[in-house]
């Protein structure tokens, strides 16, 4: 036994050897092990029924049927092991016409004989292990057992004549005749799991080697070509470039390759090369359409309400209210709160405990997160939003602060009003630095995890959406989708090929990104030439590729690209999209309305048909080539193709708009005042429409809250004609209030009705001031009035906005201080509020421990970031090296791929090195995470210390190093705090990875430890309360340090916002 | 010690901002780097320093290639325009720090100076530069003056073998500039030490330098003493850029043995310019002469043999205290006149001048100097 042990190991090390030296030459591969050609099988001419069945990694199944002249009753098996020259293994087959179950030395074995289950006798003998069967089988299958793994087999079939014969008390087999039957190749039995580890442990770490090898020559190289000045830049930057080149490329070759390989962790297999199988595999599974599907439709929705929403706050913060200091701070207060608790505790408000939530008290809905496709993605997409509100808020707020105040005070002194301001001089203005951002935000969303697997971990279920895989649910996004089959089915190889798919969609946006950002600067500057746009060029390229999706689906009824209702449509718009491309590439100009036209018609059905099927595939892929277009059609100067369009034409658009100025000169002169009464129109159409919904939601059967909405809708329409009878509308406020008390609705309808009501009156009231009427004669009315009109509607709006942020963290804090595990708000402050919670979670769940654990992770990642990123940040603002700009786009480029992308293969990485569950693996993970932001703060603020200064000291004969410690560091303090404190709170709040990575419960860090309390949301009994009050926790030091460090801090991101170019 | 450049040149993008440049600046001496700005004075100063790594070329000091060294190894100061001291440190700390920065042994460091050494020192700086009362203050409660004296106090006390100044005075205030200006001549005499002083400001170079480098466009048009450039200017640029006023040109052509101007109208000039113009066969370019030796054409007086007289009409005058500026024109170019005279000038009237054929300068059309 020893001596095999040995020999295997020998075989082990040579084929480590050979492996690398593959791994090094052909593929850089990891976990690629070409096992299968040894399998090659040389049945012998007088058998070809014999096959092996199976080669695993201690046993080998061999097949074969019995040959049909028999005058032997038996077979004998002999196997030859090749390490140790004998034939070490016996086992002999005995035919029987009857099984003898009275010894006692019988054990029952089952064996299978071409689908039937037969049972043998297993007999110990003093020479073989036989096995009596009945002789009724045709073929026979049977495992060898007990291999060693990764060692040659050769195995011979004996067909022979024996008898079992009692000796001396012990069974013996004699055989009289003997001849080989068949006899096989050399079989090599596979590797064992743990070898398999083993060797994929020694692939990475020498594959890790390699890149490490491989980066440094490189680095050496272009180091040596640069002028000696600057061959200590090299040097400063190498630690972050190596962190990078460790913990994002590797993870990102890796997982490219990976996605190549058959490799599910569950079964312990080996890693197998299998080429384009698991990409076979994602495109033969139905649900990756369904998730792809919903990704964009998710990404269509978010971005689309992510702009307006946040275009709207910054325009009113940054032009219409005063003390704009004290909306910002409301509007970053959540921002300190981490996206895991703020999305948790919305799911706490709207969903609760299976529908059982503050929400659904307030407004007597029943939503369920759990159970209604279509409520719950609006949900989700409205909690994304609102997450990143402060994000997008400030990118919108930078761009508008580039737009000079003069250019707003002339906009006002020339009487432009609100909609031509924005369209005419708001907008082109921010345009050239919202666009990047705005791309970067898609990629963001694109790839967003966290809602998606906190708030509804992907429910609820579709119907359809059942596969081999699981079931899909209508929130299951990519991402979720990805970490799904990594996470629950241990599918690596396949679901690396998932994040490999997501990844290229991701470069695709990325290359967007860098052709739109290349030239934007933080002022606008008109381009000065404009090259014709080639852009117009993809227009009969899209159009070809929808008729082919057309015609595709109506070929194959791949749903996906085209019309679902019925083929012969597909056909029709397919041929249709087909003739206008080809007419579009000839005649170019002439076409463009035509093709318009064909578009927008297309985008109607596309989208009806996801309304009218109510079907969550019905949603058709066409509708982002046709926005694509749409986005190019626009694009297109209208001039060039100006006379293109008829004289008729331009003659009726003409008379149109002579006719509508008429029109609305006229209703101008019929009542005066229609332009201040604007936004009185807007709020009582409002608060119509609420009526209406507040009439469905509730599916209202009393006959009082239909008739008031009947008033006012027919008021409404009266008032659009008359503002007096938009004057008279006030009165309607009474029978509203009077229908409320009557019908008695949830709390929440009467007290949004209220304050429509109270919104409504100011602004009645405002109106009145302005025109001075008759109910402002007396000084005491007017006195009430200019108090009533003090609040103008954009605060309202703000603070509408801020309040629904805070609405959720109120009902945290409630549910902290309630006793017992109370999740529904009965009263403002909680009845008998108790720190119970506080109480349990430092005893019984000794959340200490996690604060330890997460401020260890965190201080470590920090320092670790700051240390590198502040030697790296100074020598990209001081050194002109070679390809400065392009490591600076790069690294940021690199960031795009974190996260969910890189998950998978980073996990294997950190598996193999043995990283798994430790703090190092964790602090490594988050190190990198905040790498390219922090790089481009130190530089932008080392960038605004004067040159002079380490250039004087450098002549003073101090080496750089030096000069840092002595002059930078102490110089850029704020800078360092931000970069510190960014990467702090990556860390602190970082869920994905941590909790990847880490598997005790001793060593959780605190969002996992805040998840474990609730878990996701099918989780039958959530600890509401523990979680509440650990959110506070978590939350009371961030905000004091955004509190206090506040001022601090913006000076570091001001001097580093005027970064200017890249 | 003597500093060699040869052959230098730096680009930036394909754009050179020096141009091969050759030079040797004598040990001791006080040589200025004047030019126009862009012309690459600073980029050339930089170069020496060692803050940047010629494109080609190389750097001597001494017999020494200190072209591949860094700034730090090369034992220079150097006093910045501004930005120059360390504002997180107080006066006497920023003239203590290059005193601790300076150490020995090759893998274990020690400082060459011990405390009270350093702390001697600093005693002398500050009582040489006047500074002991403003010790403790910080770098933004100095004045420009004071703030360049502390960074030359700074400098100093290291004992570098080479001062660089890269205009060190044009951020200060112009009464306090001229006392600077006295300060740092003195200084050099007193030091003895090779200086290199980069300026825009041709009377600061006048004034300090007694060599002068006049650099354009990352050449050098003319390297020599404040009076060769002023007396002897080899070039246009040089005749026009040194002076208080920029030099005079009129156009010329010759043909068949005489000047015209670009009408064909003759110009009256002495032989011995025409001789000379003739056997250097120049058949276009400039004759020069300086707005300070102009003078008004007295009628009661006749015209020299050796004198140029030009018809003009005043086109606009301006009094600066006692002197009068009269811009001139004649033909298509304007000329300046300079004059102290009590004498009131109105516009648009003819005025004649003079100038003495020693105070002209004849340059061919490419720019250079014909010697007469």
């Amino acid at each position: 036994m020893l001596i095999l042990e040995v020999d295997f190991m020998r075989t082990l090390n040579r084929k480590a050897i050979l492996f690398c030296l593959i791994v090094f030459t052909i593929f850089l591969s990891l976990n690629i092990i070409q096992d299968n050609k040894l399998a090659l099988m040389q049945v012998s001419a007088q058998a070809e029924e014999t096959e092996i069945v199976e080669i695993r990694d201690r046993s080998i199944s061999v097949n074969w049927s019995i040959p049909v002249i028999h005058n032997f009753n038996s077979f004998r098996i002999s196997l030859l092991s090749n390490n140790s020259e004998e034939e070490s293994t016996w086992t002999m087959i005995l035919f029987n016409s009857s099984i003898e179950t009275t010894t006692n030395s019988f054990s029952l074995v089952n064996y299978s004989s071409s689908g039937s289950l037969h049972s043998a006798q297993k007999i110990f003998t003093t020479n073989f292990t036989s096995y009596i069967v009945e002789n009724t089988a045709e073929t026979i299958q049977t495992r060898i057992t007990g291999l060693q793994p990764s060692s040659f087999y050769t195995i011979f079939l004996y067909l022979s004549n024996s008898s079992l014969i009692q000796e001396e008390g012990n069974q013996v087999i004699y055989s009289a005749t003997e001849e080989l039957y068949w006899n096989s190749t050399f079989i090599e039995t596979k590797l064992s799991t743990e070898d398999a580890l083993e060797y994929s442990r020694r692939a990475t770490i020498l594959s890790l080697l390699f890149i490490v090898v491989i980066f440094i020559v490189i680095f050496y190289i272009v180091a040596r070509k640069d002028v000696p000045f600057n061959r200590i830049a090299y040097i400063f930057i190498f630690p972050a470039l190596f962190a990078l080149v460790l913990l994002e490329i590797y993870p990102i070759i890796y997982g490219v390759i990976l996605s190549f390989t058959s490799y599910n962790l569950k079964r312990g297999e080996i890693p197998k090369f299998n080429w384009f199988q698991n990409y076979a595999n994602v495109a033969e599974n139905p649900q990756m359409p369904i998730a792809f599907t919903t990704t964009l439709v998710w990404t269509t929705l978010i971005i689309i309400a992510k702009i307006l929403l946040g275009f709207l706050i910054a325009y009113l913060i940054h032009f219409k209210v005063k003390r704009k200091k004290l909306w910002y701070l409301f509007l970053y207060l959540p921002w300190a709160i981490p996206s895991y608790i703020k999305i948790l505790s919305w799911r706490t408000f709207i969903q609760g405990n299976s529908g059982d939530s503050f929400f659904n008290m307030l407004f007597g809905t029943k939503v369920n997160l759990v159970s209604q496709p279509y409520v719950t993605l609006i949900i989700a997409c409205f909690v994304e939003v609102w997450d990143s509100i402060p994000l997008i808020t400030t990118l919108f707020l930078g761009g508008m602060s580039s737009i000079p105040r003069e250019l707003n005070d002339l906009a006002e002194i020339d009487q432009i009003g609100e909609g031509t301001k924005i369209r005419k001089i708001v907008v082109p203005l921010i345009k050239p630095i919202i666009i990047p951002a705005i791309i970067l935000e898609i990629i963001k969303t694109f790839g967003s995890f966290n809602v998606a697997f906190f708030l509804t971990k992907g429910y609820p279920l579709l119907s359809y959406g059942t596969s081999d895989a699981g079931v899909i649910g209508a929130t299951d996004l990519f991402s979720t989708f990805t970490f799904y089959m990594f996470y629950h089915k241990r599918e690596v190889g396949i679901a690396a090929a998932y994040s490999t798919i997501m990844s290229l969609l991701t470069l695709f946006f990325v290359l967007i990104w860098i052709k739109m950002s290349r030239g934007t600067q933080s002022t606008y500057q008109p381009t000065k030439k404009k090259l014709p746009s080639r852009t117009k060029n993809f227009l009969p390229v899209l159009g070809l590729l929808q008729a082919l999706g057309y015609i595709l689906a109506g070929i194959t009824g791949f749903r996906y690209f085209g019309i679902h209702y019925s083929s012969t449509l597909n056909y029709f718009i397919g041929s249709f999209y087909f003739l206008t491309s080809i007419i579009l590439i000839f005649y170019r100009e002439k076409i463009y309305n035509l093709f318009k036209l064909l578009i927008i018609l297309d985008l109607v059905i596309s989208v009806s048909q996801f309304f009218v099927l109510q079907m969550w595939f019905a949603f058709n892929w066409n509708i982002f080539i046709v926005f694509f277009e749409l986005f190019i059609l626009s694009g297109i100067n209208k001039k060039s193709i100006q006379y293109s369009r008829s004289e008729i034409l331009r003659n009726i658009r003409s008379r149109v708009r002579s006719f509508k100025f008429m029109v609305t000169n006229s209703l101008k002169q019929i009542d005066r005042f229609l332009v201040d009464m604007q936004t009185l129109h807007v709020i009582f159409s409002l608060q119509t429409l609420f009526l209406l919904l507040f009439n469905i939601i509730l599916k209202n059967k009393s006959w009082i809250m239909w008739s008031v909405f009947t008033i006012f809708l027919v008021s409404l329409s009266f008032s659009f004609f008359s503002n007096r009878m938009l004057k008279i509308s006030i009165i309607l406020q009474i029978p509203l209030h009077l229908g409320l008390i009557f019908s008695s609705p949830p709390i929440g309808w009467t007290i949004s009705q209220i304050l429509f009501s109270i919104i409504f009156i100011i602004n009645y009231a405002k109106v009145g001031v302005n025109q001075n009427s008759v109910m402002t004669k007396n000084s005491f009315g007017k006195k009430i009035l200019r108090f009533l009109s003090l609040p103008n509607n954009s605060s309202l709006l703000l603070l509408f906005v801020i309040t629904i942020t805070f609405i959720p963290i109120w009902n945290i804090i409630w549910i902290a201080f309630a006793s017992g595990n109370q999740i529904v708000p009965t009263s403002f402050i909680p009845k008998n509020p108790t720190l119970d919670n506080f109480r349990l979670l430092f005893t019984q769940e000794e959340i200490y421990l996690n604060f330890g654990n997460s401020l260890l992770v965190a201080l470590g990642s920090a320092g670790i970031c700051v240390l590198i990123t502040t030697l790296a940040g100074y020598s990209f603002s001081r050194y002109n090296f070679k390809a400065k700009k392009e490591l600076m786009v790069g690294v940021f480029v690199l960031k795009i791929f974190t996260g969910i992308l890189t998950l998978i293969p980073f996990y294997l990485i950190m598996f193999n090195l043995g990283l798994i569950d430790t703090y190092f693996g964790v602090i490594l993970a988050y190190s990198t995470h905040t790498i390219p932001i922090a790089l481009w703060i130190i530089k932008g603020y080392i960038d605004s210390i004067p040159k002079e200064l380490d250039e004087a000291s450098q002549i003073m004969g101090n080496p750089a190093l030096r000069t840092i410690r002595k002059i930078i560091l102490p110089l850029s303090g704020p800078a360092l705090a931000i970069t510190f404190l960014l990467n702090f709170l990556a860390a602190w709040n970082g869920f994905l990875l941590a909790f990847v990575l880490l598997q005790s419960s001793s060593k959780y860090t605190l969002p996992i430890k805040l998840f474990t309390f609730v878990g996701s949301i099918e989780a039958s009994t959530p600890e509401w309360g523990l979680f509440a009050a650990a959110s506070i926790l978590v939350i009371i030091p961030l905000l004091i340090i955004f509190i206090f460090l506040r001022n601090y801090l913006l000076k570091g991101f001001d001097s580093s916002i005027e970064m200017g170019e890249i | 010690m003597k500093i060699e450049i040869r052959e230098v040149t730096k680009k930036y993008e394909e754009k050179k901002a020096i141009d091969g440049i050759k030079m040797v600046i004598p040990e001791g001496s006080f040589t200025v780097i004047l030019g126009p700005s862009g012309s690459g004075k600073t980029t050339l100063l930089r170069i020496i320093a060692g803050l940047l790594y010629p494109t080609s070329g190389k750097v001597f000091f001494g017999q020494n290639d200190m072209t591949d060294l860094p700034a730090n190894k090369r034992n220079i100061a150097m006093v910045f325009q501004k930005y120059t001291l360390f504002p997180h440190m107080t006066v006497e700390e920023n003239i203590r720090f290059p005193l601790e920065s300076i150490k020995e042994g090759k893998l274990f460091k020690s400082r060459t100076y011990t405390d009270e050494e350093i702390s001697k020192k600093i005693e002398e700086i500050l009582k040489l530069l006047h500074l002991e009362e403003h010790r403790n203050k910080y770098p933004s409660q100095l004045s420009g003056g004071e703030q360049q004296r502390v960074a030359i106090g700074r400098e100093i006390i290291r004992e570098p073998v080479i001062f660089l100044f890269d205009e060190p005075l044009s951020n200060i205030d112009a009464r306090l500039r001229y006392e600077m200006r006295t300060w740092i001549r003195r200084l050099h005499k007193l030091l003895k030490k090779t200086t290199v002083y980069v300026t825009h400001d041709q009377s600061e170079a006048m004034a300090l330098g007694n060599l002068i480098a006049l650099l354009n466009e990352g050449k050098i048009e003319q390297f020599g003493t404040p009076d060769d450039l002023y007396y002897n200017p080899i070039n246009k640029f040089t005749a026009q850029f040194i002076g208080n006023y920029p030099m005079n040109f009129i156009p010329f052509k010759f043909k068949d043995g005489d000047l015209y101007y670009n009408n064909e109208e003759k110009i009256e000039v002495p032989k011995n310019i025409l001789d000379i113009i003739s056997t250097r066969k120049v058949t276009k370019g400039d004759i020069g002469f300086r707005a300070e030796y102009i003078r008004e054409y007295d009628p009661k007086k006749p015209v020299d043999k050796e004198m140029i007289l030009i018809d003009c009409k005043i086109e606009d005058t301006e009094k600066v205290l006692d002197q009068h500026i009269i811009t001139l024109k004649h033909l298509n170019h304007q000329l300046f006149f300079v004059t102290k005279t009590k004498k009131e000038f109105k516009k648009k009237e003819a005025l004649s001048i003079v100038i003495h054929s020693d105070h002209i300068y004849v340059f061919d059309n490419r720019g250079k100097r014909i010697q007469i």
